[in-house]
């Protein structure tokens, strides 16, 4: 497949236009009333030193942003096959529905009479996200997975201090977890131990054992894991962490793999968060926003950060009576939009639910089996086993025989015309890479990728050093990160480029 | 990039024959047996990988057979020492020493060398810590941690040192004790501590030449007095830096290389042996034990730390052992061993353990008997 | 129940590849799973089967028709106030390769975000005098909350001071954050007459052993902090760090919190381009005017500048990953990982489009209309400004002259005019008062209707 993405030498907008430019965007109705302000405000207070805010006229706005637009790459252009992230088509009715004025312009203080509507799609979502995990509640506060994982640190952290067990300081977690679990359980003062995966690709049990105390506080845990890789003896496990009278907590990064199929309260979990960018649809923006939400069974409800939406039979109201609450993770009531553009999802296809796990597992090991094959390419543990909706490759013996690395790979994807996998992920597989098609990609896209990746293991054995000049059809070759991180030349800012001296933007190149 | 490189064209001799190295009287007796050289194939394999992958520096390398001679049919650039033909004679560690000394005159920014834990310990003697070293195996001996898997991934660090990819941390030159050997028993010292480039991902190049494993290293030591340090109990510290970590943080000189002993924030022993370590748990009668893991194969007992030897172990209850490692130590290792000559306690100690590896942080690993690792392993460890 | 976004639900497709695969079943991919966890059922869920798109284009009117949106701008404030969302900035966020696009891992493939990006840190870090801004937060209140925790590692202290002139929920905010690494926050009281933060007993709260002080301006009553310079100077006199909130559209008028010698900076992106949806999402403001030892602690995505390997062209991409979680651990740390990048570029786009003058003017505009609104409750003595003296920024703190502020919130929303909050939703004692928001979509006409219909309601019974 040819592919050339677009290629701009866009300057940087400063570099644009002048800082003088009269603007024609704010009404001068009431000049007069600001200067007597200004009169009253201290001098120090006021704005004396230069603000550098280029103005542009509003056709250089859109073709400026437009151009750097081109030069990006998102799940509307090609598949992004990232393991963990299930980038998967974002339906458009839900971006539009979503951006309707009665949503968009609603004030969070505006009073319950007047936002029924909302309460309403917060409060069905609530509903049926614990429909979906076989939880009791929900919360859709948390602005994101990691600070849903966070709420479910201090919900385990909380729960345990109430009942007088201070000595539940201890959180395990698996080796192979993704690295936001073990951040969370430390940011909310917990110790994290590890455990490592078996051969088999599942939490090593005897492992598990031997640290069980009565200072296990929980237990994080994704399922699938993040070798895709389903956790079989998750019911024994559950058994193991109840006894010790801790809780068992689901990171829902993986939900997609068993979306409509399994549900992580029938596990034993005792909370869970969700990720409503990921599983259900709502878009990545490019880094963010997302939406998260966290659930619990019904022994944990008081500890839900508030509000939740509550139903007393006739209006819909925010609660905030949850008697031991861990209080707020957010101001106000939680990624909206998101929460919005999930609704949609889930209301469009109901019980049609159930094909996303079916499917995404389907395609996930169709291109497995195909991968697996190839020269240099190795499945490493639980070689003989299904995994759900991700895997992971290793291209250790690519490396070893060719020169070739993980990296490398990845770029020559790029050169494809495809996003690359998640990299070097997880750590206990060298030369990674995790992979995850969504139900939402086709047979012909899924062939087209094993057989770039085909084409780029065979050109590796014959020509290596093409594969490493990867890639060279994308806007810019391979970038230089050691002088990107080096502290003498690290440049966050448009100023400390300036100060380089090195003015060689693209503008200045003609 | 500088990068400094010998030869020890005699490494390595000894293993086809079943000498256990070639120091002094055994290459005499190596070349009796028919034993060929090593070290030189090995020298070519890490300088062709080197410049199949584009490596842009300039080599400073030994003349003739401990380097030149190997370079001469490369594209790399080099140029050779001043010294002494080493062709003419056989080579002893003398010529090793001389080169090194060389070598860092010539203010190169890493030694690679190519041979054996005789080589490592030569290299050590004089860079000490003041350059990174980085060995191409080519040895009988070879339980240092300065090595490289191969030639290839050899040169493969040297590229990723060359765009300023690696970390570089502390790692044991291990010997072993010639006396012992000669009465067939194995004995491996800790000779020293060199500095060696270590391969991570993303790493952000700080000021401090053993930046990002230093901060682990205190994180872990800081975590050890705060949450597990008891007064009452005496803590007998093990080699190296980790441990090292400790007493500094408590304000105590400790001995990089030997076991000391700690009492409620006092030194109370230095550089012990086995009786002295024994005299003083008899004394102070609750002991702790705290060690890190020792070279590549991952020993916590056995290898560099003898002193800790089966007596003292059965005086201390498995649950008064603490091992701290940082996780780029555990990289890579599956499981743990253990080796003190006593297949009973070798036993029990073995299963799993909560290794100290970060502030606040632990992970499980395996531990087992070096007597009997096969019996022990899973069908894909 | 195969679906047009499941492309390989269509059942000839499944059998094609389940034969690839040498299975007759699907669930022959669950035998790893307990048979006791398999649902039989099908998820209640959703509004009993599939939907077409009209059918769920209905239903979603049917109930978000149960919303209002009043006609004339909203007046309700705390925190957040209706901005104008320009077209432009829509656009660009509706462009697909930025909105379905992943964080820029590769960045030789994402340039164009990256860049977005780029320019965002660096107008944010011009606007709030500092040195360096990160890729966003997911909003101000956890911004500040990641700001407080910061400067705690940074400093390895443990007590912070946060005024009370601050929002209220950004304070619990920041405590249930702090709750896990045991922070200890207190607050500092407010100066009942001015309605800023009491300096005295600032002074007397702070010691060696405080972090930081975390100050808010214009504060949660609209008050501008008029003693800015002085809290931060005390700050600094006991090496604590000084954190300031400020409202990025007031920047255009007000000196920036970095150049009064802020050492950590927060805010909100909403007004900025970014519309009010319903509390979320925004994005969240954190900079810093170290670069140093702040730099290694400030958490969240920052994306910087390179060139190529060959040399010859500029380039950017994430930097300085070692930050992020899977790298060094402390106690807390920060678990940051998606946030909100395509609200931030919204806001860099609204930047550009005002510039410098433009900004400027968006500055003045809502002074001035604030200074009305202030004028206006004098001249009618029907209300008044809860503290008289002071200056005031898009919010004002009224107050009702011992009238029930709920009840006369509501009877405005009667009225087609919409308040608030009532400032007893925070502050029990505060039962007479409201919070009023005047933003640059308000004409003369809506605040004297404004007036109007406050007068009409307060004289009435």
């Amino acid at each position: 497949m040819v592919f050339r993405q677009a290629k701009w030498e866009e300057p940087v907008v400063f570099e644009l236009s002048d800082f003088s430019k009269q603007s024609f965007l704010i009404d001068d109705e009431f000049v007069n009333e600001a200067s007597e302000a200004l009169k009253r405000i201290p001098n120090s207070l006021i704005r004396s030193s230069e603000l550098r805010i280029p103005n542009l006229s509003e056709v250089e706005v859109v073709r400026h942003y437009n151009r750097l637009s081109q030069m990006s790459y998102g799940v509307d252009v090609g598949p992004v096959p990232l393991g963990s992230c299930t980038m998967k088509y974002n339906p458009k009715i839900c971006e539009e529905l979503a951006s309707d004025p009665r949503v968009t312009e609603l004030h969070p203080y505006q009073a319950g009479e007047e936002v029924q509507g909302i309460l309403e799609i917060m409060y069905l979502m609530q509903k049926w996200l614990s429909e979906i995990t076989g939880m009791d509640e929900c919360s859709l506060q948390p602005p994101a997975g990691a600070a849903g994982e966070f709420v479910g640190a201090l919900i385990i952290k909380k729960y345990h201090h109430d009942r007088g067990h201070s000595n539940k300081n201890e959180m395990i977690v698996p080796e192979a977890a993704h690295g936001s679990n073990p951040a969370s359980s430390a940011m909310a003062g917990f110790k994290v131990v590890k455990v490592p995966t078996a051969p088999n690709g599942e939490t090593d049990i005897e492992a598990l054992k031997s640290v069980l105390s009565d200072n296990t506080a929980g237990l994080m845990l994704t399922n699938p894991n993040t070798l895709g890789v389903f956790e079989s003896s998750i019911i024994e496990i559950s058994d193991l962490i109840h006894e010790k009278n801790a809780l068992m907590y689901y990171d829902g990064a993986n939900l997609n793999g068993i979306l409509g199929v399994v549900r992580p309260g029938d596990m034993g979990f005792d909370i869970v968060h969700l990720n409503l960018h990921k599983t259900f649809a709502a878009p990545h923006g490019g880094g963010g926003p997302g939406g998260g939400a966290i659930c619990v069974k019904k022994e944990l409800r008081d500890y839900l950060p508030v509000p939740i939406v509550g139903f007393d039979g006739r209006s819909y109201k925010l609660r905030y009576d949850l008697s031991r609450t861990i209080g707020r993770i957010s101001w106000f009531y939680g990624n909206v939009v998101p929460i919005v553009k999930s609704f949609i999802y889930i209301a469009t296809l109901g019980p049609a639910l159930r094909e996303v796990a079916e499917v995404s597992v389907l395609n996930t090991n169709y291109l497995m089996s195909k991968l697996r094959r190839l020269r240099g390419v190795s499945l490493p543990y639980g070689e003989n086993r299904w995994r759900k909706h991700e895997f992971v490759v290793s291209f250790e013996n690519l490396l070893k025989e060719t020169g070739v690395n993980a990296e490398d790979v990845a770029k020559a994807l790029l050169d494809r015309g495809f996003h690359a996998p998640t990299i070097y992920f997880p750590l206990i597989v060298k030369e990674a890479h995790m992979i995850e098609v969504t139900e939402t990609e086709t047979k012909e896209n899924i062939d087209k990728i094993a057989k770039a990746y085909e084409e780029i293991v065979e050109t590796a054995y014959k020509d290596p050093q093409t594969i490493k000049l990867s890639p060279l059809n994308t806007s810019v070759k391979r970038l230089d990160v050691l002088i990107a991180n080096h502290p003498k030349t690290i440049t966050p800012t448009y100023e400390y480029l300036r100060r380089l001296g090195t003015q060689e933007t693209p503008s200045s190149q003609r | 990039m500088k990068l400094g490189f010998v030869v020890n064209p005699v490494a390595g001799m000894g293993g086809s024959v079943g000498l256990k190295g070639t120091d002094g009287e055994l290459y005499e007796e190596a070349l009796k047996r028919g034993a060929k050289p090593v070290a030189p194939s090995k020298a070519v394999r890490f300088l062709q990988a080197l410049s199949e992958r584009g490596f842009k520096g300039v080599i400073i390398a030994a003349n003739s057979i401990m380097g030149c001679d190997y370079l001469s049919l490369s594209k790399l650039r080099f140029s050779c020492l001043d010294l002494p033909d080493p062709s003419k004679h056989i080579t002893s560690r003398e010529d090793t020493l001389r080169v090194v000394k060389a070598l860092l005159e010539s203010s190169v920014d890493l030694i690679v060398f190519v041979g054996g834990d005789g080589t490592a310990r030569d290299v050590l003697s004089v860079a000490g810590t003041k350059i990174p070293i980085l060995g191409v195996p080519s040895g009988v001996k070879m339980y240092s941690g300065v090595f490289a898997a191969s030639p290839e991934a050899a040169a493969e660090v040297v590229l990723e040192f060359e765009g300023g990819n690696v970390a570089v941390d502390h790692a044991e030159v291990a010997d072993v004790d010639e006396t012992k050997l000669r009465e067939d028993l194995l004995s491996v010292r800790v000779y020293g501590y060199a500095v060696t480039p270590v391969l991570e991902g993303f790493v952000v190049p700080s000021k401090d030449l053993v930046g990002g494993s230093e901060e682990e290293k205190w994180g872990i030591a800081k975590y050890f007095i705060e949450d597990y340090m008891l007064p009452g109990v005496l803590y007998f510290l093990g080699p190296g830096t980790t441990t090292k970590a400790i007493a500094d943080l408590l304000g105590l000189k400790k001995t990089l290389l030997g076991v000391d002993a700690v009492y409620e924030g006092c030194l109370v022993g230095r550089d012990l042996s086995e009786s002295e370590i024994i005299s003083l748990i008899e004394k102070y009668k609750h002991a702790s034990l705290v060690v890190s893991v020792i070279g590549r194969q991952g020993y916590i007992f056995g290898r560099g730390n003898q002193q800790f030897s089966a007596r003292v172990l059965r005086l201390v209850k498995k649950n008064n052992i603490f091992v701290l490692a940082t996780p780029s130590k555990l990289a890579g290792i599956r499981y743990l061993l253990v080796d003190v000559g006593d297949p009973e306690l070798e036993l029990e100690l073995s299963g799993y353990w909560r290794i100290i590896t970060g502030y606040g942080e632990e992970t499980v690993k395996l531990v087992l008997p070096a007597c009997c690792v096969d019996k022990f392993l899973r069908a894909g460890d | 129940m195969p679906h047009n976004w499941i492309p390989n639900s269509s059942p000839d497709i499944k059998k094609e590849l389940m034969r690839e695969l040498g299975i007759s079943d699907v669930l022959e991919l669950f035998s790893d799973v307990p048979a006791k966890i398999i649902l039989n059922r099908n998820l209640s869920v959703g509004f009993g089967k599939p939907l077409t798109e009209y059918e769920v284009r209905r239903l979603f009117n049917d109930i978000i028709s149960k919303n209002r949106v009043s006609s004339i701008p909203s007046f309700i404030g705390g925190g957040v106030c209706q901005h104008y969302v320009p077209s432009v900035v829509k656009a660009v966020m509706s462009r697909p390769e930025f909105y379905t696009a992943y964080t820029p891992y590769q960045a030789e493939i994402a340039q164009g975000l990256l860049q977005a990006l780029f320019e965002y840190q660096s107008l944010m870090a011009n606007l709030y005098g500092v040195k360096i801004v990160n890729a966003s937060m997911y909003n101000g209140s956890t911004a500040s909350a990641e700001a407080v925790l910061m400067a705690a590692r940074v400093k390895k202290k443990r007590k912070v001071l946060v005024s009370s002139c601050v929002h209220p929920e950004i304070i619990e905010v920041i405590k249930s954050w702090g709750f896990g690494a045991s922070l200890d926050v207190i607050e500092v009281q407010a100066d009942l007459e001015s309605g800023m933060t009491d300096l005295s007993d600032l002074r007397s709260k702070l010691d060696e052993n405080t972090a930081a002080v975390f100050v808010q301006t214009p504060n949660f009553f609209g008050v501008v902090e008029s003693s800015l310079k002085e809290i931060i100077e005390e700050t600094h006199k006991f090496n604590a760090l000084s954190i300031v909130y400020s409202n990025p559209l007031s920047l255009g008028v007000f000196e920036s919190p970095g150049n009064l010698g802020a050492d950590i900076v927060v805010g909100d992106v909403q007004g900025l381009g970014v519309s009010l949806n319903y509390g979320g999402p925004s994005a969240g403001i954190l900079g810093i005017n170290d670069d140093k030892e702040l730099l290694r602690q400030l958490p969240g995505r920052l994306i910087g500048a390179t060139r190529t390997l060959s040399g010859d062209e500029l380039g950017f991409t994430m930097i300085l990953q070692t930050r992020e979680q899977h790298i060094r651990r402390e106690k807390a740390t920060s678990n940051i990982t998606t946030n909100s990048s395509l609200e931030a570029v919204g806001a860099a786009v609204y930047l550009t489009l005002l510039g410098s003058q433009g900004l400027k003017k968006l500055g003045e505009a809502i002074l001035g209309r604030t200074y009305y609104l202030v004028k206006r409750l004098l001249s009618t003595g029907v209300a008044e400004p809860l503290f008289p003296d002071s200056i005031y920024f898009r919010e004002v703190s009224v107050k009702f002259r011992g009238r029930n502020a709920e009840e006369i919130i509501k009877s405005l929303s009667d009225r087609g005019v919409s308040v608030g909050p009532a400032l007893s939703k925070f502050y029990e004692e505060l039962s007479d008062c409201s919070l009023v928001c005047v933003t640059e979509l308000h004409t003369r006409k809506d605040i004297d209707f404004l007036i109007g219909v406050l007068s009409e309601v307060l004289r009435g019974a």
